[in-house]
């Protein structure tokens, strides 16, 4: 039974990949003329030199252009599998493999901790919120997850650039490390520095998604403590505690487990958006300039990227939710 | 000999955003050890807000015991703290509860296994498989088959009817004094329901435990109770032997519980109770049941006292004042 899910699971995963890098692939063939005449270009206005033909002639054949578009498709995917995914205009026809494989590591180190960040104060919030409806610290928090949830992320970016700068005279703004850190091992006084400089993107990355969280989370744990089972749970003589963590607050975290697909590529987004407003050293910056160069190859990847989070997050959402609630498991 | 329970002029009010409550007003009875008392009554009539006031589960800050004292084996359970060392010793400890509903009264993520072992290690110092040991066999009790393999099975491996059996082990797994059981055959299918009362019974004579057999349904009370009281909008109106009931039922309310009710063999129509039931925050004065009893009386206007009928039985009518029925 559950095996059998999992298989299902993964062709109907491998499908949507399929669909994904499709669109992906349409949405770099989107701008007028192919991505090497663009370079040869760009090249000529920049450098003031044409690229040598050999170099133009390479081009063309590794992506095979002139040629028909399902060519092109299937030369283009094939490279992933070569770790080959273009080339890209704006860094001087620098593989586009290699500038996402320097940030994906930091882009997604941001995402992880910045979930933690969130679960781990919207969770016993929402809690806290739950047990005590309707008093004072239910209305208060209800009402600054709303504020929290209205503000998008980069605008509250924006105002931690004016309040860090103008007022506080911070020098942890922009980026992930101070200067003479960005190029030297990693050391004490290396990471401290770098936590400075990470402390409030996380945290507003991490306000972002709280707020839906505490409000799934309190509304959630509200509908289980009006479960039997719970009242069941206290005619055993159960410590309160008990009851609420380990029979209610324990079941309202599955819808939270099922929206971990959702809220992963959100949190990316938010990553990268945030990332172009501080630029810090993440995904985010070179997605914004590709996009605007038109430098599709890395804007594309980026995209797919975005794309197969979502879907990985799904995939993990799943099974999680399914270790999580026994009726998923067997059902 | 004392009672096992006690229950003396129990108020329980709900404080509401609609205003003030009376789920259960006025309210005495007593349950003798190894006693079955029946409490009948419709939907709303506080049965159930009597059994959580015992049980000291309602909701917090909006159901209070207003007055009157709750004795279970001499302690005052109404000045206990709820959520207190002493009363959650007392909750699943020494009296047992199963609920109208076996199909959401279990955990459903948590094994059968686990949610007897947690009640039985919540009241003993008894290891982890010690306790499941115990719930195997109090399992194997109540009769279900392949224990071992059912208590590792989840809730929604088990019908209504064997999930109302778990939940009996798991309220009788402390071995308590006491069982509530709040209306335990209502959401189940009739075959299963007359099994259901025959265990509870059987377990009670096994344990010589006392039952509080709360119900709708005049029949299931007749089969298992040994004296049972009626309550009408948060009172008492009559407290008589299941043996009585039948033949001769003291209170108007009672009367009309009993000729609308279907019976075998009878040939006359079934007489519902006129009216309905007033809402909670619409209560006649006097006695509650004046605007739908065919006897009504302008003193009914009054709320009338408890008339002690003869030893077992009594009722909260004016018909049996010595004064009202000389001058009628």
């Amino acid at each position: 039974m559950f095996q059998n899910k999992i298989v299902r699971r993964a062709l109907s995963t491998v499908f949507t990949l399929f669909l994904i890098s499709l669109i992906s692939f349409l949405v770099i063939q989107l701008p007028p003329g192919d991505v090497v005449s663009t370079y040869v270009k760009q090249q000529e206005i920049i450098a003031g030199s044409r690229l040598p033909a050999e170099t133009i002639e390479y081009l063309r054949e590794r992506y095979g252009f002139g040629e028909p578009m399902y060519l092109q498709y299937l030369k283009w995917v094939g490279g992933f599998f070569r770790g080959d995914f273009g080339f890209s205009i704006i860094y001087d026809g620098a593989e586009v493999a290699d500038i996402v494989g320097r940030r994906i590591g930091m882009t997604f180190l941001l995402v992880i901790l910045a979930l933690i960040l969130s679960w781990g104060m919207a969770i016993p919030l929402g809690i806290y919120a739950a047990t005590h409806k309707n008093r004072f610290a239910d209305y208060l928090l209800s009402n600054v997850a709303l504020f929290g949830l209205s503000i998008p992320d980069f605008l509250m970016a924006v105002i931690y650039l004016f309040v860090a700068i103008f007022l506080l005279d911070s020098n942890y703004v922009g980026g992930l490390f101070s200067e003479g850190f960005v190029d030297a091992p990693w050391s004490l006084a290396r990471f401290w520095d770098f936590l400075q400089h990470l402390a409030v993107p996380l945290f507003i990355l991490a306000i972002g998604g709280m707020a839906g969280t505490y409000r799934i989370m309190r509304a959630n744990l509200l509908d289980l403590l009006d479960q039997q089972f719970v009242e069941t749970a206290r005619a055993k003589g159960l410590k309160e505690r008990t009851v609420i963590y380990k029979h209610a607050a324990r079941i309202a975290l599955n819808p939270l487990i099922s929206r971990l697909g959702m809220q992963l590529p959100v949190l990316l987004n938010g990553t990268i958006i945030i990332s172009i407003v501080l630029d810090l050293p993440t995904l985010g910056p070179p997605f914004y300039r590709a996009l605007i160069a038109q430098d599709m190859y890395l804007a594309g990847t980026v995209l797919m990227i975005l794309a197969v989070t979502l879907l990985i997050g799904n995939i993990i959402a799943d099974i999680l939710l399914a270790i999580s609630d026994p009726r998923v498991r067997d059902g | 000999m004392k009672p096992l329970l006690e229950i003396n002029n129990l108020s329980t009010h709900y404080h509401l955003e609609q205003g003030l409550l009376r789920a259960v007003e006025n309210v005495s009875f007593q349950i003798a050890k190894g006693e079955t008392l029946g409490v009948v009554g419709e939907s709303g009539c506080g049965k159930s807000v009597t059994a959580r006031s015992i049980m000291r589960l309602l909701p917090p800050r909006i159901g209070r015991i207003a007055e009157g004292e709750i004795l279970f084996n001499g302690v005052d359970v109404a000045r206990l703290d709820p959520r207190g060392t002493e009363m959650r010793d007392i909750r699943g400890g020494q009296i047992g509860m199963i609920f109208q509903e076996p199909m959401t009264s279990l955990n459903p993520v948590h094994t059968i296994g686990a949610q007897i072992v947690e009640a039985i290690r919540t009241h003993s110092d008894l290891s982890k498989a010690e306790a499941m040991e115990k719930a195997v066999m109090l399992l194997d009790r109540v009769g279900i088959n392949q224990p071992e393999q059912r208590a590792r099975q989840y809730p929604h491996a088990f019908s209504g009817g064997m999930r109302q059996r778990a939940m009996i082990a798991m309220a009788l797994s402390s071995d308590p004094a006491l069982l509530i059981a709040d209306e335990p055959t209502t959401a189940v299918d009739v075959t299963v329901e007359a099994q259901i009362l025959d265990l509870i019974a059987e377990l009670k004579a096994e344990r010589d435990m006392s039952v509080m057999l709360i119900t709708h349904d005049l029949n299931v009370v007749g089969e298992v109770a040994d004296r049972l009281i009626v309550m009408y909008l948060g009172r008492v109106m009559e407290t008589t032997t299941a043996a009585k009931v039948f033949d001769a039922p003291a209170h108007p309310y009672t009367k009309g519980l009993l000729e609308s009710l279907p019976a075998i063999g009878r040939r006359s129509r079934l007489k519902p109770i006129k009216g309905s039931v007033p809402g909670p925050h619409e209560r006649p004065p006097g006695c509650p049941f004046a605007p739908r009893c065919d006897k009504a009386m302008a003193i009914c206007q009054t709320q009338p006292p408890t008339f002690r009928i003869d030893d077992d039985t009594s009722a909260a009518c004016w018909l049996y004042d010595d004064e009202v029925r000389h001058d009628g």
